[in-house]
């Protein structure tokens, strides 16, 4: 029977129940009249209580029970010792075994989804074991949430403990000025080098490290978290010298053959009269000469820059000329590859002193990226004008753009985009800012991804100049 | 009312199934591994089998191994079917193979399936079979 039933039935008995002791006693005569009234009320109450001990039974009890089964599933970490037993009316019963297929689908999930965690971390961690890189994940407040072992092994840590910050853990000295400066900075990305002396004197071999660090997000942490890579660059140090020496080498000893058919081509276009074979032969040997004697150029650059080597000409610098001349190069090359490039007449004239030739190359490399890398039918805009007490020259386009996490990078030799690999040497941009920086400058990049990039670098105007005339 | 056999390592997935199928009016055997269950089906016969991949002791995939060798002796444990759940988004070609060559083989459920739709595979095979 329905418990809706059940309960109408209670309350017609314990209603009736005094009704029918009434008839009774009219019925037995007499005698019992007198007492009717005191057998009513007792025959209500009784049928009262017995109601009361069924609802009990049937609903108050099997609900005080599914309460304490539900708060004991919770209190044993959502793991159902044993199904709840279904007593009491059917309702009840029904209740009682939803909640606990309830409780045993959510059981399930639990482990379920615990196990799927477990199983992504060991995936995660035997990734990160496998890298040769010491790799070390830091929350907000520089402790340590997860490394590989090589990295434990590399900084010296004999334990990750949760609650210490990494500097207090790591035993290998030589990284503890980098860790803290890493632990002490703002900065989304940051990049320094490590020697480490090696342990004994006499076969010490000092290894170097690179150690960068990146800003990430972790939904539990208030602030950005750091990861960490250290990897060993002793091997690419060497490289690194041996193909700089390379370099500079093979610059040094070209340098004379390319002047060399420079200056002739020059030569063959004053001595033979106009014509359109002489446009179409010659034009394009000056260029391509043109072309080779500025990468040479920018590679001897760099190099003299990076050592302290090269003396900057103090020359006097017209920015609008500076513009004009990159601009007429620049142009021929554009029109081929169907981009509008243009450049901005200056509001006004802007005067500094500087290395005329060395912030052409400037210049000319930033023009010469932007037109490499927009496709056709792009626009690139060279413009300068003067800003609190600064040349600010801007090379914008409406290529590719530039991603976030690469935009500082880029400014780094033989740094360059996957996507751009085997495009040059990965020197133009180095170069780019050792000469600005030469020239007490700054140069950085804006860019949108899909939209264009914007290379912008400042130098300062001479006091006598203050820029505009 | 048909006999199931429900073969997990992972406790609470295998109480899950047992109160669904028994709500249904089944009798359940809950088996931890592939070797527990192939102890249990040879005291009482099931005549449907939930089974996981990845087990401690012996594996899904051993365990279908075995039955096919238990089943070439004995024609009562020829093609009993069984269903596979899998916690992984995706199995190896071989491994795959391993299952649905094998006699009895019904079908992969992802491991967090409604066990609703687990019974009503598992009846919807009891019925057709009779």
């Amino acid at each position: 029977m329905k418990t809706s039933s059940r309960l109408r039935l209670i309350v017609l008995a314990a209603s009736l129940s005094p009704l029918l002791v009434f008839f009774a006693c009219a019925a037995a005569g007499r005698p019992w009249f007198p007492h009717a009234a005191v057998l009513a009320a007792a025959a209500a109450l009784a049928v009262s209580l017995l109601a009361a001990e069924a609802a009990v039974t049937g609903l108050a009890g099997p609900m005080a029970s599914l309460a304490s089964g539900i708060r004991r599933f919770i209190a044993a970490d959502y793991k159902l010792e044993a199904v709840l037993p279904q007593a009491g009316w059917p309702e009840a019963g029904a209740l009682i075994s939803a909640v606990n297929r309830l409780m045993l689908e959510l059981g399930a999930y639990r482990a379920f989804h615990l196990n799927q965690v477990v199983e992504e971390r060991a995936k995660a961690q035997a990734l990160l074991d496998t890298i040769g890189d010491a790799v070390l994940l830091l929350d907000d407040r520089n402790r340590l949430i997860c490394s590989n072992a090589f990295a434990l092994r590399l900084l010296g840590i004999r334990k990750a403990e949760p609650e210490l910050e990494l500097c207090a853990l790591v035993r290998r000295k030589d990284f503890l000025p980098v860790l803290a400066r890493i632990a002490a900075s703002e900065e989304n990305y940051l990049k320094m080098d490590v020697d480490v002396p090696g342990a004994e004197e006499e076969y010490a071999v000092t290894r170097n490290f690179r150690v960068t660090s990146r800003r990430f997000r972790l939904a539990g942490l208030a602030r950005p978290g750091r990861v960490v890579v250290i990897r060993d660059v002793t091997v690419d140090r060497e490289i690194e010298s041996a193909r700089e020496t390379f370099f500079h080498m093979i610059t040094h000893d070209m340098r004379a053959p390319v002047t060399s058919i420079q200056g002739y081509t020059q030569l063959l276009t004053e001595i033979v009269p106009q014509s359109p074979a002489v446009e179409r032969c010659l034009l394009p040997i000056m260029r391509s000469a043109r072309r080779l004697n500025g990468m040479i150029e920018d590679i001897l650059n760099t190099i003299k820059l990076e050592r302290g080597e090269l003396k900057l000409k103090a020359d006097g610098i017209d920015a609008g000329a500076l513009c004009d001349a990159v601009f007429e190069v620049h142009e021929p090359l554009a029109a081929a590859k169907r981009i509008k490039l243009s450049a901005a007449p200056l509001p006004a004239k802007i005067r500094f002193r500087g290395d005329a030739a060395l912030l052409e190359r400037v210049l000319v490399n930033l023009v010469g990226n932007s037109l490499k890398f927009t496709p056709a039918g792009g626009n690139v805009a060279l413009s300068c004008r003067a800003v609190a007490g600064e040349a600010l020259f801007t090379v914008e386009d409406d290529g590719p753009g530039i991603p976030r996490e690469k935009r500082e990078e880029i400014f780094e030799k033989y740094s360059q985009l996957e996507e751009h690999k085997h495009m040059g040497l990965g020197l133009g941009l180095a170069m780019c800012r050792l000469a600005v920086q030469a020239h007490n400058g700054r140069i950085w990049v804006e860019s949108e991804e899909g939209k264009g990039s914007r290379f912008m670098f400042v130098v300062p105007l001479t006091a006598s100049g203050k820029g505009t005339e | 009312m048909a006999n199931i056999l429900i073969v997990d390592d992972e406790p609470s997935i295998r109480e899950l199934f047992r109160y669904v199928f028994e709500e249904a009016g089944h009798a359940v055997a809950l088996a931890g591994n592939g070797s527990e269950a192939l102890a249990l089906l040879q005291e009482e016969l099931p005549e449907f089998i939930l089974l996981d991949v990845a087990m401690p002791v012996m594996s899904g995939r051993e365990f279908v191994g075995e039955l096919a060798r238990l089943g070439a002796r004995d024609g009562r444990f020829r093609g009993i079917p069984f269903v596979v759940m899998t916690g992984e988004n995706y199995l190896d070609k071989e491994l795959n193979e391993v299952f649905t060559s094998a006699a009895g083989f019904v079908c992969f459920f992802p491991k967090m399936i409604p066990p609703d739709e687990v019974l009503r595979k598992a009846e919807g095979i009891l019925l057709a079979r009779g």
